[in-house]
């Protein structure tokens, strides 16, 4: 089943906010416990999220 | 954190780039937002010693200064739902000519009065997003109601949500309320006229403008007198509400004037003529809202109750790599049953009981509702948390500071009350609210203010003002305005029309403060 397009921006939008919402506590508890690679991942993907707003918002 | 020209810009260039963006190349509010956070960012890690642990802290501060927010725009968002699937905004914007059939009347009714009190209520968006539509339902632009309702209600962020950024200001500046809240009431006072002034002037031009102006007058002194007499006694909890409602009382009397009553019409709705008892059905959500706001904010038993329940959070000490130290300090305390948040969705609660029973809601109703709340509110939010993230990283590697110490280091003390409202106005428009911007700047005007031998309550009360004016015009609140008009996204154009006369009474007050500080003997 497809989603129009309303609804998919929608989603990625929501999926955006949960991302910029729960992933700085994941990055502190990565940064605070050495977790180099993870909190690595993590910050890379907080940046993302919000390159992606600036390219398709 | 050495204090150059290169260090300033570049604290500067966060704010610069959601203006450019938006002003220039009318991006969205979330779009420009989301470009200064990626600035602020790279700023702070290549210049100003930032790392990715003090991201970290930033961002989870952000999200406790959005946290306070969020609900009161979801709760404003979901009450403008309601209200529009009721049909309640048709019926109240067909209800005005009732009361006067003068189009600049209406318009101040709305646009200021109604605003100013709904600001002294409800807070963030609120004002805007009941204001903005009925607007739009009696005919005026999109753009244009929230620009009108914008101005509208600027000054009402000072003293809103019961005077908390008043009691932040005086807890951040160490200096009694007492001292600083008679020169607020004066500053604010001189911004009544050019405000009922530039909306008359937009909503039906000079015509209008010379037409209402008596009555602009009229309603400016009452405001004022009131204001003041409320801000000189200490009662600065309810100097929105209070000067509002005097205002409202006011414009009202006036409509019994023949120059002002216009010819009345009978209200139809939808050619069937609307019952004064529909009429009340529709109003349920608005007079529930004051009813509930005034119950949670004025019974102190039932305040006390709501009250016992708090969130806080602690924070550690943080350093940057340049040295610049952000102390260990609380997150501010939440609570949540008496939040303004709370009032909204026990309001539309209980109105959307009311509607239903009336049949003025069916059964579909409540899945379009909750729909079209869910699809506004999401980037509504994402602007909030970027753009406090903005705001926090800049706190945290020394950027707000190194401008707020550029202006004050540099500017003498005859041109500095002058330049204060607009650090106001520059920390509120990062923030979007006024009780950020004083905290941020508070300290460090009262600072300069004794450095440079002016006076400190008159300097504090011009970043009071600065701070209300500004918020409005944040992009913040500009999400949250044009989503329930139907512009989502356009935020660009709107602070285009916005800034030019939004900058108005902040200059009348900017000019005021210059020529007051100067009779009282500043900066000699």
């Amino acid at each position: 089943m497809s989603l129009n397009k309303e609804t998919k921006r929608f989603r990625i939008s929501m999926l955006i906010l949960v991302i910029e919402v729960l992933l700085p506590f994941l990055l502190l508890f990565a940064l605070r416990n050495g977790y180099t690679i993870l909190g690595r991942i993590t910050s890379a993907i907080l940046v993302l999220g919000i390159v992606y707003l600036v390219v398709f918002k | 954190m050495e204090l150059n020209l290169g260090n300033w810009f570049l604290s500067f260039l966060p704010i610069l780039t959601v203006i450019i963006l938006m002003l220039l190349f009318k991006w969205g509010a979330l779009r420009a937002s989301a470009m200064s956070w990626l600035v602020a960012v790279a700023v702070g890690l290549i210049a100003f010693g930032g790392s990715w642990l003090i991201l970290a802290w930033s961002q989870v501060k952000a999200l406790m200064l959005a946290v306070n927010l969020l609900p009161i725009i979801w709760g404003a968002l979901l009450l403008y739902s309601l209200a529009s699937e009721a049909g309640s905004i048709r019926a109240i914007s067909l209800f005005i000519p009732r009361l006067s059939n003068d189009r600049s009347i209406q318009l101040l009714l709305i646009a200021w009065l109604l605003t100013s009190f709904l600001q002294g209520m409800g807070g963030f968006g609120v004002a805007v997003a009941v204001g903005a539509p009925i607007l739009v339902g009696m005919g005026f632009s999109p753009i244009l109601s929230i620009v009108m309702t914008t101005i509208g209600h600027a000054w009402a962020v000072s003293f809103g949500g019961m005077g908390s950024a008043f009691e932040s200001l005086i807890a951040v500046a160490g200096v009694p309320g007492i001292l600083i809240a008679p020169f607020s009431a004066i500053l604010f006072a001189l911004s009544f006229v050019p405000t009922g002034v530039i909306i008359t002037l937009l909503g039906t031009g000079w015509k209008g403008v010379r037409h209402a102006f008596p009555a602009i007058l009229a309603v400016s002194l009452a405001m004022g007198a009131t204001l003041c007499v409320l801000n000189v006694n200490g009662f600065w909890s309810l100097s929105t509400i209070g000067p509002s409602i005097v205002g409202i009382v006011t414009l009202v009397l006036l409509t019994h004037l023949p120059g002002y009553r216009g010819a009345k019409k009978a209200i139809s709705n939808g050619g069937q003529e609307l019952r004064t008892r529909d009429l009340l059905v529709h109003l349920t959500p608005y007079i529930l809202l004051v009813g509930i706001g005034i119950a949670v904010a004025m019974i102190r038993p039932l305040n006390a109750f709501l009250n016992q329940v708090s969130i806080s959070l602690s924070y550690p000490e943080i350093v940057s790599g340049l040295g610049f130290v952000t102390p260990a300090e609380s997150s501010p305390i939440l609570h949540p049953f008496s939040h303004p948040g709370m009032v909204l969705f026990a309001t539309v609660l209980l109105s959307y009981i009311v509607l239903k029973r009336e049949g003025k809601l069916n059964n579909t109703s409540l899945r379009r509702i909750l729909s079209l709340t869910a699809h506004n509110t999401v980037d509504g939010s994402l602007g909030i948390v970027v753009m406090a993230g903005v705001s926090t990283i800049m706190t945290h590697v020394g950027m707000t500071s190194t401008l707020a110490r550029g202006i004050a280091e540099t500017i003498n003390g005859v041109i500095y009350p002058l330049v204060v409202p607009f650090v106001g106005v520059i920390g509120a428009f990062l923030t979007g609210t006024n009780n950020n911007s004083n905290i941020l700047f508070g300290a460090l005007q009262a600072e300069a203010a004794a450095l440079l031998k002016l006076n400190v309550p008159l300097i504090l009360a011009a970043q009071h003002a600065g701070g209300s004016m500004g918020s409005v015009m944040s992009p913040t609140k500009l999400i949250v305005a044009c989503i329930t008009v139907g512009l989502g996204g356009q935020e660009g154009k709107v602070l285009r029309k916005l800034i030019g006369y939004g900058l108005i009474p902040i200059s009348v007050i900017a000019v005021a403060t210059a020529i007051w500080s100067w009779l009282l003997g500043g900066g000699a």
